[in-house]
Parts: C-alpha cells; structure tokens; sequence
C-alpha cells in the first residue's frame, strides 16, 4: 500500500503550497509538525483536517486529535487505513 | 479654552442586547446574555450555530428609517453615528468633528453568490470598497462624504479606532471625534471561524477549563469623544492613552509570552501618565478561545495585574469583531459610573497558565482608571485607559514629531524601484515576478508560498525597503492602506464556500481575508512589534500624517507606511520608510 503515502505527498504538496517540493523530498517517517521536517504550522493542520474530509471522507473534529494522527505522512496513511479505506 | 482630555460625550449601541445602552448595560451586570442558537438556514449559516444577532425586527425598522438601498452594517453605523452628534446638532457643520469608522468586514456580505468566476474588479463606487462603505456611513449619518476615517484592524478595529480619534483630538486635527465600530455576520464569516474549528457549539466560557471557542456577534457602537468638557458632562468618562501594537508572532496564533499585549497595555497606562499599580480593573477580550485566553493571561502576568478584576463581556454579546471595542468600551464606562463590575458567565475553574482575577458574578468595585483590551488576527493587540470623572487628569504630553523620508519603494509593472532605482525586473505574470523577485532576495522562507498575493507583494516591498536597516523591536511601526484591502481574498474565500458550501471553506485562504495581515506578515518576518495599523484608501501624505501623530511614542524611531493593492491580477505597492526627528 505504499502508493497511498506517495498520494498522500502530492496531496499535501498541493494543499499545503509546498513550493519547489516533489514527493521524492518528503520523507515518510519523518516529523512534519515543529522546526525539523517541513516546518508546517497550525493553519496547516487546519488544511490537512480538510483534505482528510475532502478526499478520504474522515471527519476529525479536534484539532487536537491530529497531533498522533498527523505527526508523519506514514502515521496519517495509517490512519486512513485504518478507516477503512482501501485506495 | 479647551483642554488636552478627551472625554466621551455620548455613546449609542445596537447588540443581541437591544438598541439602547442603558438596557444593556443593566443587562450584563444582571448577567443576562444576547446569545442563543440561530435558526437551521438561517442568513448566517447553514447549520444552527451559537450567535448573538440583532433581530430581524430591528432591520426593518431601520429600512423604514433609512430607505432601501443602504446595507444592514451601514444602516446600523449611521443610526449610532447620527444619535452621538445629536449633542452638536446646534452647532453650524457639527463644528470641527471627525468621523472614525471601525469594521473588520464591511460590507463583505454583498459577495454572497457573486464569486463564481473567481476575484473580479468592482467598479468606482462599489459598496464592497471600504472606502465606500464609509462614505455612505458618513452621508446617511450627516457629515460630508470625504469626511471619514476607515480602520480595519481585524478584531482590534474598534479599539484601535478610539486610540486614532484620540490622536487626531490631541493633534488639533479635529475638536471631536465620533468613533463607530460595526460588523454583522453572515456565511462568509461563519464559515470561515468554522473553519478554524473556532466556534463554541454552546454559549462561550472565557477563561474556563472547559472553553472550546467563541461566539461570533453582530453589533454597532459608536462614541462621541470630544476635548470639550461642558459638551461632555460633568460626569463623562475620560479616554486617558491609548496603544496598538503587533507580537510579531504567527498570523492567527497569538504571542506564547504574552508581550504583544503586554506591550500596548503598558504604553496606554504610560500615556496616560499612570502606572500599572494604578489600574482597578481591566476589560479584556476574553474569545474564549485556548489560546487567546492564555495569551491574555500571559500579558496581565508580565503587567503585574493578576490581583486586579478582569473581564470578557464575549458571552454577553459574542465576539462583535470590529464592533466589539466600541461597545464594551462603552459598557466599560458605564460599569465605572455604577461602581458595579459584570461578571464573565461560563467561569468556573480557571483553565490558564498564568492566574487571573475572574469571577462569574458581578463585583462591586471602585474604579478610577480601567484599561480596555483587544487582540486580533495578525498578532494585532490594542489597549486604551479610562477614568473617571472624579480623577485628576496626568496625560503624558502629546508630542508628534517630523519624520524623514529615508527610503522609497515602488513595485509596479513587472519592476521592483529602490529609491527611484530598478532593482530587479521580470515580463512574468504575478504570480511568477512575486516568486522570482522573493527568491532574488536569497531567503528560504517557505511561509512566503502559503501567503496570499496581496501579501506576497506587501512582503516583497519590505524585504527591499527594510534591508540592513536596524531597530529594536518596538521602535518600528507599520502603516499601510490600499484601495481594495483583501477584497481578491475575500472573493476566493466567498467562490469557495458558494462552489463547495460552509463546511469546505478553506482555514488558509480565509486567514488572509483581512487586510492588517500584510502588515503583520512584515512585522513577523522584521521582528516589529511596534504598531500596525491599516487604513482603508489613505493617501500617502495622510499614511505619514499618522505616522507622525503615533510618534508621540518616544521609542518609536521609524515607521515603514504603504498603500499596497492585489486585485485580480493587477497590483501596485508603493512604500516610504520614515525616520522620525529626536524628542
């Protein structure tokens, strides 16, 4: 199932307006919150709770839910797996 | 002759709280709210929310008043302007009055179901101009169509309109000043705070454990302030000094320390000629939000004021935006003349990192000098003193000094103009000039794609004008204008919610829906936290009249002022950084 992390990537690269990145740049275990990974801040994990409803149909109210759920792209394609979906 | 006080001669309020100020002043102190659930497909939302709107009824009433054709807002801000000149009626062209508006979304609600191809260019006279919208404030309420001042300064508009008007009172500019602050609701902004996971599906609890987030409000308020005692009253409210300022921190995420804040409520008792010792009870803004609520908790600590009764009048009215300073600076004075402090409703166990003195119930308490608080998107913060009339006036003196154009800048056409001097050009459209002329500068910051382009072009002027210049961090402050604000913004924020509906409205486009956060991203990126402020359509010589009256600060040594316009593909940015003379 790897290609829903590589998906994942270019989802974010998009919504997130991640200039000059490819998904080849984003490491899948790496942090993507705080000043090491891609430095994203809390308007970011507004838009990936966005994304998360727009295109896997997951409503995560609380904010404060996506910190675990959010902490790297593997962690999130975790999740959304564990949702049930099957991409 | 008159004096250099200011004292507020007359006050005039619309809220979920009625039309008069004396109903709702014995409200809060009752502890009664405004609030409630709004109807499913109500005009503000789709889904019921938690609000405090003013009822239909009485926008009707004020249709048969006023005539067809003029916006609720609009309507709301010349029946409040019209009641506080009433004291001037006599006097031939009301005398020598200013007019000082505060909104944080004017007429914004006009966009609904105009977006679906994307930003268009309004015409001239468009309603959707805040200069407009002022001037037709400024001719339904009396006073020639020139004659207003538009602050639109996110959630702090209305305070930071009050701490203007004083200004220009104090300047000699005017001998009064009506000041009215105004927003109403709609989906644009419902949808948005939505977005923000911001809104409280019940009534708010600022400072409590359990808060979970605002209410939004709609509301009016406006405030004669005048240096004419006998027009006053014996027994008016002064409006002692009065500060802005920008934590420099993050566009939606107010200061971790507090210091933004802290910041304008120590130069706003300074003004006024105080200490902070001497300050019996503070108004703060109180969302109820996590972190704006441990923000203020924060300042009141590093003020010394954690002992001293504090406030939020939110579960009374909810958050009125631009509206909100006006008319709990009004509620303020009123709870001084009664002795009585209202309570903040919700309040149980504190839910801070830093102790303050809240109480559920309303407190008898003497007070002599309060300070009224705001704090808004952009890192914006805003105090300003009140006394009472039985108190001896300490102003500090009011001395604006000259300023030297240091430095020009001018992005038009595909060129960047340092000093009249070319210093980078493209043929590429927008979106690629901003980019290339960003990366021509070296920086890796990434923050600068996720930025809007009213932004990005506001962003690039200051890298250039503002190179190698140096100043501690409240030495600088930022003015800017501009003919369209964040009105592109605006537009996709609006095409999206019509396109997708409220619940897809997207956190990041609407977090640049407000034009102070072009200021605050030049402040967070040159580490300003002196005064940002943005005036709709100033001309250039008015931008330096403004930095010239915020002067009068003595640490202030410079001053970056600005008109700067994105709308639709079009732009023009034209930027002086001023130095100020010695003291």
């Amino acid at each position: 199932m790897e290609n829903l992390e590589s998906k994942l990537k270019a989802q974010l690269i998009d919504a997130l307006n991640l200039e000059d990145m490819t998904p080849e740049d984003i490491d899948t275990e790496a942090p993507l919150f705080g000043d090491e990974g891609l430095g994203l801040d809390s308007i970011d994990a507004l838009e990936i709770i966005l994304l998360l409803d727009k295109e896997y149909g997951i409503k995560l109210a609380n904010p404060a839910e996506g910190k675990k759920v959010f902490y790297s792209v593997r962690t999130m394609a975790d999740y959304i797996r564990s949702t049930g979906y099957e991409g | 002759m008159n004096s250099r006080e200011i004292y507020i001669a007359a006050a005039s309020m619309r809220t979920a709280l009625g039309g008069d100020v004396h109903s709702a002043s014995e409200a809060i102190v009752r502890g009664e709210s405004g609030l409630g659930p709004t109807p499913p497909g109500g005009r503000v939302s789709s889904r019921p929310v938690f609000a405090g709107l003013i009822p239909d009824s009485d926008y009707a009433s004020l249709e048969r008043r006023f005539g067809l054709g003029y916006s609720r807002a609009e309507m709301l801000a010349a029946e409040a302007v019209a009641n506080v000149i009433e004291p001037l009626k006599a006097v031939p062209g009301l005398g020598r009055t200013g007019l000082v508006i505060a909104t944080a979304k004017g007429n914004v609600s006009m966009l609904e179901g105009r977006c679906g191809n994307g930003p268009f260019i309004p015409g001239e006279d468009s309603p959707l101009l805040l200069k407009s919208f002022a001037e037709r404030i400024a001719e339904l309420s009396g006073f020639p169509a020139g004659a207003a001042t538009l602050v639109s300064n996110a959630c702090i508009s209305g305070v930071a309109a009050i701490v203007i008007a004083g200004r220009m009172i104090l300047a000699g500019d005017y001998d009064n000043v009506a000041v009215v602050g105004v927003d109403v609701q709609n989906r644009f902004i419902v949808s948005g705070f939505s977005s923000f996971k911001s809104l409280s599906p019940d009534i708010c609890r600022p400072y409590d454990e359990s808060r979970c987030g605002l209410n939004l409000g709609e509301a009016c308020g406006a405030v004669l302030l005048t240096n004419d005692r006998d027009l006053a009253g014996q027994d008016a409210i002064r409006v002692d000094g009065g500060a802005v300022s920008d934590d420099a921190n993050h566009i939606s995420g107010p200061s971790r320390t507090g210091d933004g804040l802290f910041f304008a409520m120590r130069n706003a008792v300074c003004g006024a000629g105080l200490s902070l010792s001497e300050i019996d009870a503070v108004q703060l803004h109180g969302t109820a939000t996590v972190y704006n609520d441990e923000m203020e908790s924060r300042a009141i600590s590093l003020a010394g004021l954690s002992d001293v009764p504090v406030q939020s009048l939110k579960p009374y009215f909810g958050h009125t935006m631009g509206a909100s300073g006006v008319i709990e600076t009004i509620m303020l004075a009123e709870q001084m003349k009664r002795g009585l402090f209202a309570g903040t409703p919700g309040f149980c166990n504190p839910g801070l990192p830093c102790t303050l003195s809240v109480s559920s119930e309303t407190r008898r308490i003497e007070m002599k000098h309060c300070l009224k608080t705001a704090s808004g998107f952009g890192g914006t913060n805003a105090a300003i003193v009140l006394s009472a009339a039985d108190t001896v006036p300490e102003c500090a003196e009011f001395h604006p000094r000259g300023s030297l154009t240091v430095r020009t800048l001018k992005i038009s056409e595909g060129r960047v103009e340092l000093d009249g001097r070319t210093v980078f050009s493209s043929d590429a459209g927008f979106d690629a000039f901003i980019r290339e002329a960003f990366k021509s500068r070296g920086s890796a910051n990434m923050k600068f794609y996720k930025m809007d382009s009213a932004c990005k072009l506001a962003y690039v002027a200051a890298e250039w004008i503002l190179d190698g210049i140096e100043f501690g961090e409240e030495e600088c402050a930022v003015l800017m204008s501009g003919r369209f604000g964040s009105l592109d913004t605006d537009m996709k924020h609006q095409s999206i919610i019509d396109r997708d509906g409220d619940d897809y409205a997207a956190p990041s486009v609407f977090v640049y829906t407000l034009p102070n956060v072009a200021a605050a991203e030049i402040s967070i990126r040159h580490h300003i936290k002196g005064e940002n402020i943005w005036f709709s359509d100033a001309p250039m010589a008015e931008l330096r009249h403004q930095a010239e009256l915020a002067s009068a600060r003595e640490s202030l040594k410079y001053c970056l002022v600005g008109r700067s316009d994105f709308i639709n593909g079009e732009y023009l940015a034209i930027f002086e950084l001023l130095r100020f003379g010695e003291v």
